[in-house]
């Protein structure tokens, strides 16, 4: 992709990332019983992801207090959820982090767009969740895979992978949601890091 | 900051050794292992898995083969661990198992071969185990409470409330009584005092419980610290005594699944049924399946300990032990990890760092 092409598409997801900041509400708190934390989860998108996306006439925007930025080291947007609770241990590298903000993907061809709330990191079985809106139950959106590391430096956990891939699941309910056909199981979408703090 | 890079599983040999899981496993070898045999003892908690695996491994790499060969924790006792080594007692638990196998013994036959290769854990390292010694987590478990069922247990503890009932002191619940710790203070209704049991003293489920609830003293209320109650077990005739009603008591979750879900053992468990912990089931249902519930807080890994081959910073697993249980990196999985089926069937979560230091 030229540079050109980047900026542009990088100018376009932060417009759309500015509106739907706006437009979208807060993220709901994060499940009671889940000890509390702070910290962030970032997927890092390429341009190249975002490219495709936009000529197939999709973009997809993180909604506060998620915040979407840009990586101009690795030519990659990223979209940044704060970590707000969670049971998730590296050590064992089980449990979850509950995340704030919403992942608004939306289809300009032909208006339909659908918001996800709730989204949760499942570090044991790699995935990211959402709750679409207009249903009660999670869709797993994203795989986390490739190389992947976890580590502790005080009471800061940290998890990265080198990847992030569309998932069946995500990819059917996306695509229906949308009224399309471009999501399809094991696209790439990006990478994967996070760290946080249990504050509980 | 300590990294590990995590592995992924071969499916490919997991599929291979669901094909022969369905083998009988077999406690104890046979016969007495011969010197180039794989030979371990220790933890009561892995112990069906290993013999599960021993057996699938075998199958695998017939005679002439080395054999791998995993003793239980319980069973007749002195054990002669391989030909030309010395009668030794039956080595009942993790801290038992590591023990044996910083003994360092070797066979009278063949010099150059240790009695014991590896040691069963469910605990993992602590500070005062010496760096010859590597740990190999390959598998998840968990611990929580149980009680009988039908007796006055509630359905849920904190991890607070059972430390102040293995201290046998009220006073750290903060409600002004003393003393141990009754029902009607932690939420039941009978003003009976709880009786807290405990495994014996070298089991690794014991240590972790103790260690999650940041128990550092027991009190003197609570029974079995005459090693007398082996751990995840519900058959003994304490649980069925005066005291079956009240009775807490620790238990590998792995283990109780393998009992009650994947007829392990089945009946072991006695009438005992696992209770919530801080709010949290230990199970849940995965398509079916009840399965540990990977968000409990009380998760722990399973290890299997070798000698260590390399040094303190750069510790590696001895070359003639790495077709069992990889080369410590991920690199070369082993069979151990690469037999995911029998990790499962025995109720154990897959760890996805299977065999790395």
């Amino acid at each position: 992709m030229s540079r050109s092409v980047a900026a542009r598409v990088s100018a376009t997801v932060a417009a759309i990332g500015a509106v739907a900041a706006t437009l979208l509400a807060t993220g709901g708190p994060a499940a009671a019983a889940d000890p509390a934390a702070t910290g962030t989860v970032t997927v890092s998108v390429p341009l190249s992801v975002e490219a495709a996306l936009a000529k197939a006439g999709l973009a997809e925007v993180p909604g506060s207090p998620a915040s979407v930025g840009y990586d101009n080291t690795n030519r990659a947007v990223t979209e940044s959820f704060p970590v707000t609770a969670g049971t998730a241990k590296v050590s064992t590298l089980t449990g979850h982090l509950d995340l704030a903000g919403k992942l608004l993907i939306v289809n300009f061809t032909n208006g339909k767009c659908v918001t996800f709330t709730s989204v949760v990191f499942d570090l044991f079985r790699d995935q990211i969740t959402a709750v679409p809106n207009g249903s009660a139950s999670p869709v797993v959106l994203f795989d986390t895979i490739g190389t992947r590391h976890a580590g502790t430096a005080g009471t800061t956990n940290t998890f990265t992978a080198s990847a992030v891939q569309v998932h069946a699941a995500g990819a059917s309910y996306l695509d229906a949601a949308l009224g399309t056909s471009y999501f399809v199981a094991g696209q790439n979408a990006g990478s994967f890091s996070s760290s946080w703090q249990f504050t509980g | 900051m300590r990294n590990s890079k995590r592995m992924l599983f071969v499916a490919g040999a997991a599929l291979a050794a669901i094909g022969i899981s369905a083998a009988q496993a077999m406690a104890d070898a046979p016969t007495t292992p011969r010197t180039v045999d794989i030979v371990g003892t220790g933890s009561d908690t892995t112990q069906f898995e290993l013999d599960q695996q021993s057996t699938d491994y075998n199958a695998a790499h017939p005679l002439p083969a080395p054999q791998l060969y995993s003793w239980d924790a319980v069973g007749s006792s002195p054990i002669i661990e391989k030909d030309g080594c010395t009668s030794r007692p039956r080595p009942n638990g993790s801290g038992a198992g590591i023990t044996e196998l910083e003994a360092n013994l070797k066979s009278t036959t063949d010099s150059s071969a240790f009695c014991v290769d590896y040691a069963r854990s469910s605990r993992g390292p602590q500070a005062t185990d010496p760096t010859s010694i590597v740990f190999l987590p390959f598998a998840i478990d968990a611990v929580t409470w149980s009680a009988n069922s039908g007796g006055n247990a509630v359905a849920n503890l904190s991890t607070d409330q059972l430390n102040a009932i293995y201290s046998c002191d009220a006073s750290l619940l903060g409600t002004g009584h003393t003393g141990p710790v009754t029902w009607n203070e932690v939420g039941g209704t009978s003003t009976a005092a709880i009786v807290p049991v405990i495994p014996q003293s070298n089991s690794g489920t014991r240590a972790f419980f103790l260690q999650s609830i940041g128990n550092t003293a027991l009190g003197t209320c609570v029974k079995g610290q005459d090693n007398t109650v082996e751990e995840n077990e519900g058959d003994n005739a304490i649980f069925s005594g005066a005291d079956a009603a009240n009775i807490v008591f620790p238990y590998s979750v792995a283990v109780y699944l393998a009992q009650t879900e994947h007829n392990h053992g089945a009946g072991d468990q006695g009438t005992m049924v696992l209770k919530s912990a801080d709010g949290a089931s230990p199970t849940t249902v995965d398509g079916g399946t009840t399965v540990i519930n990977s968000d409990f807080d009380l998760v722990r890994l399973v290890y299997n300990v070798v000698r260590n081959a390399g040094t303190a910073a750069a510790p590696a697993v001895p070359s003639y032990l790495q077709g069992v249980f990889g080369d410590g990196t991920g690199a070369v999985a082993g069979a151990i990890c690469n037999d995911q089926s029998a990790i499962t069937d025995f109720g154990f979560l897959p760890f996805a760092n299977c065999g790395v230091i």
